[in-house]
This record gives structure tokens, C-alpha cells and sequence, in this order.
């Protein structure tokens, strides 16, 4: 079954010019009109000045590409949903700390934005982390997994995670490869995803008294991986967690790999393989891995956010799994808006989103009260609401059942 | 002795590179840092031509040397040459290549998008056994074709008339051009080449790793040390220097892990350079007065 | 049919050397420019074959006027130079310098080659065929240089101080040498040299450079004789 198909070629090539216009758009307009008050208009509709920060251009831009498509698909949505419209402002983080650091502070402080949505990636939201807290907006984290970036101490917490944290992951995932007293390897790229994946395995790992056995790090668009497999191998690694931002690279790991004929018992991914991997690793390659991830890519209002997605613009879902957790995140903060009537009124806001009871994604799919003061965290770490997923020949996900399940009777 | 091996075939990759740095400097006293843009520029140029069932494989890859090639000899013309007419410190084309980087990488990404694009051109799966490591077939090939274009090259240069004309170029442009030799045309030539390599190896490294617009960047800093270690000025220069770089670089990352890899082989460039700062093939700079 | 340089004017950047240079060599002729050091005569011969530029005035051949093309072009018409020093290339054997020179013969070539005869005339350079050219003495590498131009099939041929750092009996085989030249190729020969009487003495016409314009031209036997170059050049007072 497939699901979601590629981007044609003349496709990508009209989504290029497309952003590029209108980038050349952006650059003119300056982005913002003046109804964005935050207030009803005679209409009852609110318009919310939403700054969005991402890597526009650049390697890492499908980080922005997925949330401009899921403006794209669903603002109108929101609109009727809810009575809430979005005036995007958006700041290109050229996916670098110093940019990211530039882009907020420009969004808060020059364009007084309502809320922000972004960045994408973990290292540079952990860079602006501080910024964000302390000027009191509301932070829409739908994209890093690091658990760093919110720190609970402070109160209150502006910032939300509609992604699972990499805390997460590791405790339904430990079980997973200490499985038998498995040795177990980490490969991990050189960045703040990868990093705080190391560390997140590595706490879990000491919490229940096991060791990391090997820990290799891959730089991005590294030409081979054959010492790390070598390494692995050598240290008789049953287990291989991969915590890779591009899937191009967990093909590089994957490829030497098969070239060093080195097949571990348990290889196991993030959701991050559902970019770029497939198109530069083949279907052998691919045949072992699993991943785990607490959305059902596969039917419901996950399935559902991903097909509107596609529908709408043509496209594949950029970074699927954030595609689903932007919607969730739109939803939740186009329902706080409604609920205080002012997206100016920011603390009220917050305090709506850390409030609410009903989570949306898509028609049919909710999640309920997800939020506390100390929890800012969408999902759980209950292994009964995370799937596990491999992988037919096309590459399409294949649902092997629930994380508990697979951890009762293997998979 | 499985690093050894796998260095030696990874070394062949960076030589391929290393030897377009190094045609160019021969001949123009120019390096072009726009390099890794050509990788990307040939890988696309094939995937392009990739749905033309009446080319056949060899031709598609030379559609990928040709894009690249033409490409090159241009930028040489106007964005390299007119950069160079101050004599021999004039060391604007150092801003200008990095300037074409740029725009190559903008324009390439705005056009294909950032993402790798599977490539089946001159694809070539499965591995072999050579001494107990795995080998990819793929890297075989363009670790094979290093060594095959570098022999060419250096019988092209000793043996024929147009390598008469670039040796020529080479020590002294000036005469060359008494002798009704354009050094022009044969930086252009050079270029050609180089650049063409270049697209070459974009062709058979996308056929592994994909083509994106970012995929040569990263083989630009090994290829650049491969050339300086080898030799800015010998064709035998990225031979030696890809096979100490890769076997180095590989031994480092299998003992000390990946990211004591690029170092090892950077701290190989900086002994190099200590030691013998013309490489260890290449020749000393005579001074000219 | 002739190389004429008229009214030229050149230099090095801001700073003219040459100003209303103008001068001919026929076919078959042997012109001499004698002048002191820094008269301007090596920039003469450098505008000549295009090392420099020419900022007014023109160069022809006889094709008409080559003052726009490229040097490489100006070789190839068959204006061709043996630049002061030689400027052999140094690690090319003597047999592939020479053959360099050949690329600029172009059409030319064919019929009798004129480099046997030298070759036979002055063995040592066959002998040397497959050395690298550095290694070669002074006098050797002025042989090589002049064959390595006469391999190019000069129509007109620009000398520029051939006795520079000789021995004075490396200077009569390289004098003997360009006699030899002249009669094997027919081409016409301008000769640069400080050496001036024995430029004088073997030239048919001469032309007295100085500060960058020519100051006297005529039978070179007679400025030879004449007072005025004897005090200035020939050190006789």
C-alpha cells in the first residue's frame, strides 16, 4: 500500500520558483498587514500575527517546507474551525544558531508577533530557548524533540511540544534494545537532534542500570559509515539505535551496513527516515529497521492531516511526522485564541493552551487534556499508545503493532 | 588491514577531485573552490537526461562530464580570467570562485530542491569481497576510475601534443604564447577537463548517495587535502595523496571512531605542509625574477 | 611586404616608453636597433609580438595589420620572437622546445626543413635533443632558443639581446648562427643588441633607439662609421 507519493520532478521544480517568488514577495512586502490585530474584526474572525522561523533556505529547507505546506492546507480550515486566522510573518534561520537567534529576536521585538511557531530543529530552538521564556510569548515548539528546550523550573512555561520528546522515545524504546541483554550502539549525527538523542538514551540507559556499549556520531553528508559499522560490529552490538536528522545519512549507515554484511538483530529509527532515505537506499537495506512513533501514520486523523497535505499541495508531506504535529499544534493554539478572544493577550493565552481539554487532529483523532504546568509534552511515554513500524519493499510503513506489544512478544 | 582496503577505495573518490584541483593549478595557477557545485551540477545534469530510453548509460554519463565541462570552460572566461591580470599575486579568482559556489549552490537548490534525488545512472549495486572487506561495487568503479583518468592524464601530458602545450603553459605562459600557444585556450581546455571530472564523479557518487545540490560540499575539504598533501602540481600528486588520505583517515575513524577520521587526515595536510609545503610529488616554486 | 611598425607608441603602466617608433624589415633583411640600456628597445620587440600593448600607432605584416591580435595569433602570422634570456622551457627537453616551436608554424610548414640545417651546422644541439633544457650552458640554450624559432617558420624574426651573458666566442656562433638563419629562411630579421658593433657589422640596415624614439636609421655599415654612433656606442671617442 502507498501511501504518500513523491514529489514529481516538474513539481519540485514549480514549488522552487514558487518559493522563490515568494521569498522576493516576502522581501518586498515586508509580510504583515495591519488587521492582524489579534482582535475580532466585524466578522468575528481573529487575525493572529504568527511569526514562523525555519530554515527557508538552504540543505535543511524541507524543516521550513513542512510548515508552509501545512499553511497551505489548512488555514482556511482553522479559519472556519475556529475563527482564527493566520498572518504568517516568516524569518529565514538558514538553519544556523546565529540566524535563529536573529529571527526571533526580530519577530518579538520588531514585529511584536502573538506567538511563534518554530525553529524546526532542536539545536537552534535550545540556542533561543532563554529569549522565547523570558520575553513571554507563546512558544509553539512543533517540530524539535530535545527535552532541553523546556526547562520546568521556570513558571510559567510559555513553550509547547507537539512532537514527542526524545525522552520519550527512549523509554519506549530502551526496553526495546536492552531486550535479552543485547548490547546495545548508538549512531547519532552531529547536531542538536543527535546529541540530544545520545544523552536522553544515555539517561535512560543509567536510570535502568544498563551501559550505551558503542556511541558513534555521523557528520551530515558524510560519504561513508563503514568504521562506525565497523565499530559497532567489532564491539558485538546486537542493537542499533539510529537518531539521525537527514535520512540521507541513515542511508550512508545503512548502505555500509550491507556492505560490511553486518545485520544486528534490532535496528531502530525515528521518524526523521521517513525524509530522504528512501530514494538513496534500497529496499535490502531498508528490510530490517523499524521505527516507533506515537502518531498512526497509517489510518485515522494522522493518515487524514497527511493526505489533506498531499491533496493540497501537490506534494509529499515534507517531514510527515511534523507535518501531523503542526496541524495538532495550530489546532491547539487556534483554540486557545478563540477561547480568550485575543491572541494580544498572551498570557491568557498561554494559560489556555496549558488549559485545554480537547486536542485535534484531523476529523476523528483526539487527544484529551495533554497539558499540565510541568507538562508541556503532547504525547506520553506509555508504550501502549506508540506504534511500531517497518517497512515493505516500496518503502511503505507497515504497522507491527503497539510498542507494548511489540516489546511482550517481539516483532 | 579492512581500513586499509576501504581507505584506499574512499581515496579514489577524493583523487578524482583532487585531480581536477590539480589540472587547473597546472595549467592556471587557479583553483576552482566552486568544485563541489560541479559534483552536483553533472549528477543532475545525468538525472535530467536519466528518461531518454534512446541514450544509452555511457552517453547519459557523458551528458553529466559534458554539463559540468561546458559549464567550467565559461567560468573560466569570465569569472576566473579576468580575475587573474595582475600577474602572479593577483588572487582575485579566489573571491570569485567562492562567489560562483555560492550562486551555483543557490541556483541549483532553487531549481532542484534541497533533497537527495535518487539517481539510477550508471547505478551499480552490491559489494564485493576484496581481502575481506566489503566494498560497494559503485565505489569500486569511481575508486577504479581515479586511477584509470589520472594514468590518461599523465600519459596525455608526457606523451602528446596538446600535454606539450600544457606542460609548456605550465612553466612559462608566456613563451608558450611565442610559440602560438594559447594560454587561454588551454586554461579553458583545463578547465574542461577539470570541471568535467568533476560532473563525472557527481554522476557515479549520486548513483550512491543521491544528487543534491549540497553533495559535492562535503568531498570538497577531503579532495582539497588529498590535492595539497599529493601535490598541487603533479598528476601522480592525487594518487598519493587520495591513498594516504583515505587509508589514514579510515584507520583513524576504526580506532579512535568517525570523528577522529577528517582530523587525521587534516593533521596528515598539516605535516605536509610543514614538511614540504609543495606536496609531497609536487615541485618547488622556482622564483622568478 | 614587410613588417612595419609605425608611429607606436607603448610602455609599462602609466609610464610611456616608446613614443612614434616607426621602422620596417623586408623579407631577407637584417635590421639592427643598437641603443643604450633602457632606450626602449626590448619594449619595442615586447609591443612587437604583443607583450605588451600598443597604445597608438600599428604593426602589419604582410597581411595587413596585426596590432589587435592576441601574441599567440602574431606567432602563428609568423612574427616570432627569441625573448632576452632565452626563456627556454626549462624542465622540457631541448627535442620537445623545439617541437613547441614547430605548433606556430602552422601552414608554413613543409618544403625544406631549415632546422636540419642548423641542426647540422651546430651539432651540439642534436646531441643535447633529449636533456632537460635547464641544464644546458648559456651558449647551448641561445642555440636551442633560435632553433626553437626557426622551427616556428619565422617570416620575421624579433632577436632580443642573443648575446646577452655570452662568452665573446659563444657570441660569433651565435652571430654565425643568425646568419645561417637568415639565409635558410629568408625571413627578415630585426636584432636587438647592446653589442652594437658587431650588430652593426653584421646588419644590413640599422636604426639608433634612444629615450624611446628612434634618432637615426640608414646603412648600417655607414652608422657604423659615423662619429656620432661610434662616440655614443661603440665606446670610441
Amino acid at each position: 500500500m502507498k501511501i504518500w507519493s513523491s514529489p514529481s520532478r516538474s513539481a519540485i521544480k514549480l514549488a522552487a520558483l514558487a518559493t522563490t517568488a515568494s521569498l522576493v514577495l516576502a522581501a518586498c512586502g515586508g509580510g504583515s498587514d495591519d488587521e492582524a490585530s489579534g482582535k475580532a474584526d466585524a466578522d468575528g474572525i481573529i487575525t493572529v500575527k504568527l511569526g514562523v522561523v525555519g530554515p527557508k533556505t538552504g540543505p535543511a529547507s524541507l524543516y521550513y517546507e513542512y510548515m508552509a505546506q501545512d499553511f497551505e492546507a489548512f488555514s482556511d480550515d482553522f479559519e472556519e474551525q475556529y475563527g482564527v486566522k493566520f498572518d504568517v510573518v516568516s524569518e529565514d534561520d538558514q538553519a544556523s544558531p546565529e540566524e535563529t537567534a536573529r529571527a526571533v529576536s526580530k519577530l518579538i521585538n520588531e514585529e511584536g508577533v502573538h506567538a511563534i511557531l518554530g525553529p524546526p530543529l532542536s539545536g537552534n530552538a535550545l540556542q533561543v530557548a532563554d529569549t522565547v521564556q523570558r520575553s513571554g510569548v507563546p512558544w509553539l515548539l512543533a517540530g524539535p524533540n530535545a527535552d532541553e528546550i523546556i526547562n520546568y523550573e521556570t513558571q510559567p512555561n510559555w513553550a509547547f511540544q507537539t512532537n514527542f520528546t526524545n525522552q520519550q522515545i527512549m523509554s519506549i524504546l530502551g526496553e526495546r534494545l536492552w531486550a535479552d541483554d543485547a548490547k546495545v550502539g548508538i549512531v547519532f549525527s552531529g547536531d542538536g537532534f543527535g546529541q540530544s538523542n545520545l544523552d536522553q538514551l544515555k539517561l535512560w540507559a543509567e536510570a535502568n542500570g544498563h551501559e550505551l556499549t558503542v556511541e558513534e556520531t555521523i557528520q551530515p553528508g558524510a560519504a561513508d559509515a563503514n568504521a562506525i559499522v565497523k565499530r559497532l560490529e567489532d564491539a558485538g552490538v546486537e542493537s542499533v539505535f539510529m537518531g539521525i536528522t537527514q535520512g540521507a545519512d541513515t542511508a550512508t549507515v545503512t548502505r555500509s551496513m550491507e556492505q560490511a554484511g553486518y545485520a544486528p538483530a534490532t535496528v531502530m529509527t525515528t521518524g526523521t527516515i521517513l525524509t530522504n532515505y528512501k530514494d538513496v537506499a534500497e529496499p535490502s537495506q531498508w528490510e530490517n529497521i523499524q521505527i516507533v512513533d506515537p502518531r498512526n501514520f497509517l489510518e485515522g486523523g494522522d493518515k487524514w492531516v497527511l493526505d489533506q497535505v498531499q491533496e493540497a499541495t501537490g506534494d509529499a508531506p515534507a517531514i510527515p511526522t511534523n507535518n501531523i504535529s503542526t496541524y495538532a499544534m495550530l489546532d491547539i493554539y487556534a483554540q486557545a485564541v478563540k477561547e480568550v478572544g485575543d491572541a494580544s493577550d498572551k498570557e491568557a493565552v498561554r494559560q489556555a493552551i496549558e488549559d485545554i481539554k480537547t486536542v485535534h487532529i484531523g476529523p476523528d483523532l483526539t487527544i484529551e487534556s495533554p497539558f499540565s504546568a510541568d507538562d508541556h509534552k503532547l504525547y506520553t511515554d506509555d508504550p501502549a499508545t506508540w506504534f511500531t513500524y517497518g517497512f515493505d519493499e516500496d518503502f511503505n510503513l507497515v504497522n507491527l503493532g503497539t510498542a507494548a506489544e511489540c516489546l511482550e512478544s517481539g516483532c | 588491514m579492512e581500513a586499509v582496503v576501504i581507505g584506499l577505495v574512499l581515496g579514489g573518490l577524493y583523487a578524482l577531485l583532487a585531480q581536477s584541483f590539480v589540472l587547473t593549478f597546472i595549467t592556471t595557477r587557479t583553483l576552482n573552490f566552486a568544485v563541489g557545485e560541479f559534483v552536483a551540477l553533472g549528477a543532475f545534469a545525468a538525472i535530467a537526461v536519466s528518461s531518454w530510453s534512446w541514450l544509452p548509460t555511457p552517453g547519459k554519463v557523458a551528458v553529466g562530464f559534458l554539463a559540468a565541462a561546458v559549464v567550467g570552460a565559461l567560468v573560466y572566461r569570465f569569472l576566473v580570467l579576468p580575475f587573474t591580470t595582475q600577474g602572479e599575486h593577483d588572487v582575485r579568482w579566489l573571491l570569485s570562485t567562492v562567489a560562483v559556489s555560492f550562486v551555483m549552490l543557490n541556483l541549483i537548490t532553487n531549481v532542484e530542491g534541497p533533497s537527495p534525488q535518487r539517481s539510477d545512472t550508471a547505478r551499480i549495486s552490491g559489494t564485493v569481497d576484496i581481502l575481506g572487506a566489503g566494498v560497494g561495487k559503485q565505489q569500486l568503479v569511481l575508486a577504479g576510475l581515479a586511477v584509470v583518468i589520472s594514468l590518461l592524464l599523465i600519459v596525455v601530458t608526457q606523451r602528446t601534443s596538446v600535454g606539450l602545450m600544457m606542460r609548456a603553459v605550465s612553466q612559462d605562459p608566456d613563451t608558450a604564447s611565442l610559440m602560438g600557444v594559447s594560454p587561454r585556450a588551454v586554461g579553458a581546455a583545463s578547465y574542461f577537463v577539470a570541471m568535467g571530472l568533476a560532473g563525472l564523479a557527481g554522476v557515479l557518487y549520486a548513483a550512491t548517495v543521491g544528487a543534491s545540490p549540497v553533495m559535492g560540499e562535503t568531498l570538497l575539504v577531503a579532495s582539497i587535502a588529498v590535492a595539497i598533501v599529493g601535490g598541487l602540481g603533479s598528476l601522480w600528486g592525487p594518487l598519493l595523496g587520495g591513498a594516504l588520505y583515505g587509508v589514514l583517515s579510515q584507520v583513524a575513524s576504526y580506532q579512535w571512531g568517525a570523528i577522529w577520521g577528517e582530523t587525521a587526515g587534516l593533521l596528515l595536510v598539516i605535516v605536509v605542509l610543514v614538511a614540504k609545503p609543495e606536496g609531497l610529488l609536487g615541485r618547488r616554486m622556482e622564483v622568478k625574477l | 611586404m614587410s613588417l612595419v611598425v609605425d608611429n607606436a607608441e607603448s610602455g609599462y603602466d602609466r609610464a610611456p616608453i616608446l613614443s612614434g617608433v616607426s621602422l620596417r624589415v623586408e623579407p631577407g633583411e637584417l635590421v639592427a636597433v643598437v641603443g643604450s640600456n633602457g632606450a626602449g628597445k626590448t619594449t619595442l620587440v615586447k609591443t612587437i609580438v604583443g607583450q605588451l600593448a600598443l597604445r597608438a600607432g600599428d604593426l602589419a605584416d604582410d597581411d595587413g595589420s596585426f596590432a589587435k591580435l592576441s601574441s599567440h595569433r602574431r606567432a602563428k602570422r609568423g612574427v616570432v620572437m627569441v625573448p632576452e634570456g632565452r626563456k627556454l622551457f626549462p624542465r622540457l627537453t631541448v627535442g620537445e622546445n623545439i617541437a613547441l616551436g614547430r605548433r606556430a608554424a602552422g601552414k608554413r610548414a613543409g618544403g625544406e626543413d631549415p632546422v636540419d640545417a642548423l641542426l647540422d651546422a651546430f651539432p651540439i644541439v642534436r646531441e643535447r635533443w633529449g636533456q632537460q633544457a635547464n641544464l644546458l650552458s648559456g651558449g647551448e640554450q641561445q642555440m636551442v632558443a633560435l632553433t626553437r624559432a626557426v622551427a616556428a617558420r619565422p617570416r620575421y624574426l624579433l632577436l632580443d639581446e642573443p648575446s646577452l651573458g655570452l662568452s665573446p666566442l659563444k657570441t660569433l656562433d651565435v652571430f654565425r648562427l643568425i646568419e645561417l638563419i637568415r639565409e635558410r629562411t629568408g625571413a627578415g630579421i630585426l636584432l636587438v643588441e647592446q653589442m652594437a658593433d658587431q650588430a652593426l657589422a653584421a646588419a644590413d640596415r640599422a636604426y639608433v633607439l634612444e629615450h624611446g624614439r628612434i634618432v637615426m636609421e640608414g646603412d648600417a655599415a655607414k652608422l657604423r662609421s659615423s662619429d656620432e654612433v661610434r662616440r655614443a656606442y661603440l665606446g670610441v671617442s
